[in-house]
């Protein structure tokens, strides 16, 4: 049998409205998602790169039924979702839940964390003992029924990070949204969240979309990677493929700036110019040509579509495998 | 040659909680020195410390900052405020720290130049867009006239930079100068900063808790714990050969792209939240090689011209005829 698929995303949209004051109407929009198409096995994780403001957070934020697309189809667990349909926001949240890179700013202060964690078990009206199943998610996490009663005060980042999982964990999700989860973290608490994400993956089939502009995370943590600028998906392909074979100048310039800690090797130095173009008016043609060192005369005109490469390896670039 | 900085056994206390003890380093002229370290183990305390910038209830109870050989500390505040922007300068890693809203890009440069290097009103202003242009702004003369939220992040970052290079300073500071910023444009700034450096002369403290950041922009680097030193050499030592068990657990616990690792390496609990009735090595309730001697203070044991670490096992590794305490 085929590997199962998770989630099956179609030229996801979205274009946010733009209003110049309060009462006027819309004048255009911000395309925030510009037709993003990917595919997530079950128990397989997908990360997401690019830069602020280049749309991850938004397709996250869609998928977990915090947001309407304009456009495009998701199909979860091979059924289509109707998002015309008051239901859809209530499959997605059944079946998605995010983790987020602030969970401090997620957890009630005035709620012990057992509180927390135990919220979603009441909504969604779960027939055990709840208390038992709080237990449960705690030791999930590798916390100590200790920790209950206690407040989101007095934990640390990383024991915070993991209520938030915890709590994640609480709907039984079959997909879990991670938006930056380890960016706040210290290095050596940074291992632990990634460590304990991989065992829950490996114990329960959880699928992830990671997003991280952290290329040594996605690379520790993912199978499948899609690279995005100003809200399109311009290189997608196995982790190997992407970070081995690279075939899009972005994704070379993203690996090339992050900081390695192997001192005295000479490596390919590619330092763009200029600033990232608002979202709000993006570049002609290929949206990066104009920090591209390689852009020319075409790459202002026309704007390059996804080619294969084989092996599920994509790249929109229209010098892609000539540079 | 006499060090530009020296900082000897630098002790800040904020009211009655210690934060630094037994911080010492110092910088040569020209030189770029990392300062790594996680969130709360003194990085910052420790720059402002030498700026003369740490504010009530923080204050420094022991220890010196020599400066070209003399103590800053000992210096009435007033010469202090006058080597501030002038000798030494700081960057932050949120350009509003420094910028002032109110005032336009041009104004704010000026202001530097006037104070500092004794220029007309009409000398500064022609200069504020020189030194836009050196930090790589384009069109500078439009850009004077911007005020600070006109600008995006990179470029207020920029601004500030040139705000800081206008004093023409030995020794420029940079606090997590980047942290805040995409990481294309990040490689810029420190490009950037590079050059400049390579221009001037001037030397160069990174502050970062990114450690791919020193072993790449940096010739030296100290690593801080907890408000200590506990280690410190040159990148290759540092990041080929550490020596002390917390730097040695850092480096394992990074994830590495293009490496097979199945599970990444954790350092067991987390860091003590106060130094007082800690006597000894502050890293001994993690430290998986631990042993009684280590409830006593520990010393820095230096085994090359340029490193040494805070641990009184180093000197197993390396053999006795290599170390020496200092
Ligand atoms: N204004 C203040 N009042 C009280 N304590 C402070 C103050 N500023 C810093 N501290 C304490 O001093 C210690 C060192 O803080 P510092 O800001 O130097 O850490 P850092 O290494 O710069 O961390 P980060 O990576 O988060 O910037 C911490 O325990 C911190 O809580
Ligand atoms: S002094 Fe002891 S506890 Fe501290 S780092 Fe060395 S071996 Fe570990
Ligand atoms: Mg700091």
């Amino acid at each position: 049998m085929a590997e199962q698929v998770a989630l099956t995303v179609k030229d996801l949209e979205k274009v946010f409205p733009l209003r110049r004051g309060l009462f006027a109407r819309p004048q255009g929009g911000v395309r925030a998602v510009d037709k993003v198409s990917f595919q997530l096995k079950s128990g397989e994780t997908l990360a997401l790169v690019g830069e602020s403001g280049c749309g991850k957070t938004t397709v996250a934020r869609i998928l977990a039924g915090l947001e309407q697309p304009t456009g495009g189809t998701v199909v979860l667990s091979g059924k289509e979702l109707d998002f015309a349909s008051k239901e859809t926001p209530h499959i997605l949240r059944q079946t998605n839940q995010m983790v987020f890179q602030d969970p401090y700013a997620t957890l009630n202060p005035r709620m012990t964390v057992g509180q927390s964690v135990e919220e979603p078990l009441i909504v969604r009206r779960y027939a055990g003992d709840r208390k038992q199943r709080v237990r449960e998610l705690f030791a999930a996490v590798s916390l100590g029924e200790e920790m209950i009663d206690r407040y989101p005060h007095q934990f640390s980042g990383g024991q915070r990070q993991r209520i938030g999982i915890a709590r994640a964990l609480a709907s039984d999700p079959k997909i879990l949204l991670c938006d930056e989860p380890t960016s706040a973290l210290d290095v050596s608490v940074q291992g632990q969240v990634l460590n304990l994400l991989k065992d829950l993956q490996q114990e329960r089939g959880i699928s992830y979309l990671f997003i991280s502009h952290n290329l040594s995370v996605v690379w520790h943590i993912s199978q499948q990677v899609a690279v995005m600028y100003l809200g399109k998906i311009v290189e997608i392909g196995s982790r190997e493929a992407v970070f081995l074979e690279t075939a899009h100048p972005y994704t070379k310039a993203l690996l090339a700036a992050s900081p390695k800690v192997a001192p005295g090797q000479s490596r390919e130095r590619i330092v763009l110019s200029g600033e990232v173009p608002s979202p709000l008016n993006p570049p002609s043609g290929c949206r990066f040509h104009t920090r591209c060192p390689f852009a020319k005369d075409i790459c202002r005109e026309a704007e390059p579509s996804l080619q294969d490469l084989g092996a599920g390896h994509h790249v929109a670039c229209h010098f892609a495998g000539k540079m | 040659m006499q060090p530009l900085l020296e900082v000897q056994d630098l002790e800040v206390c904020f009211a009655r909680r210690q934060v630094l003890r037994r911080v010492s380093f110092s910088i040569a002229p020209g030189e770029t020195l990392g300062i790594v370290g996680e969130s709360g183990s003194g990085k910052s305390v420790t720059a402002l410390s030498i700026m003369g910038l740490l504010s009530r209830p923080g204050r420094v109870t022991g220890g010196r900052v020599l400066w070209h050989g003399e103590d800053l500390l000992q210096l009435p505040p007033d010469s202090h405020r006058q080597l501030r922007g002038k000798a030494m300068a700081m960057i932050f890693q949120e350009p509003m720290t420094c910028l002032n809203p109110v005032y336009t890009v041009e104004k704010q440069i000026s202001e530097v130049l006037m104070l500092h290097r004794g220029m007309s009103k009409k000398e500064a202003a022609e200069a504020a867009a020189d030194y836009l242009e050196q930090v790589g702004i384009a069109e500078p003369m439009a850009r004077l006239r911007n005020y600070p939220h006109e600008l995006s992040g990179g470029m207020r970052q920029r601004v500030m930079i040139a705000m800081a290079l206008a004093g023409e300073p030995e020794l420029l500071i940079a606090d997590e100068p980047t942290t805040a910023l995409d990481v294309t444009v990040q490689a810029q700034i420190l490009d950037l900063l590079k050059q400049l450096q390579a221009k001037t002369g001037m030397a160069m403290i990174l502050i970062t808790h990114d450690l791919g950041l020193v072993a790449e922009n940096a010739e030296r680097g100290v690593v801080m714990y907890a408000g200590e030193v506990v280690e410190e050499g040159s990148v290759e030592e540092l990041f080929t050969n550490p020596a002390h068990p917390y730097t040695q657990g850092l480096l394992r616990s990074l994830p590495r792209w293009g490496e097979q690792q199945d599970m990444l390496y954790t350092i067991p609990g987390t860091v003590p939240r106060r130094l007082e009735g800690i006597a000894g090595c502050a890293f001994a309730e993690r430290c998986p090689l631990a042993e009684e001697r280590c409830a006593e203070p520990q010393s820095m044991h230096r085994f090359s011209a340029t490193q040494a670490a805070r641990c009184w096992r180093t000197k197993d590794k390396v053999g006795d005829a290599e170390w020496q305490s200092r």
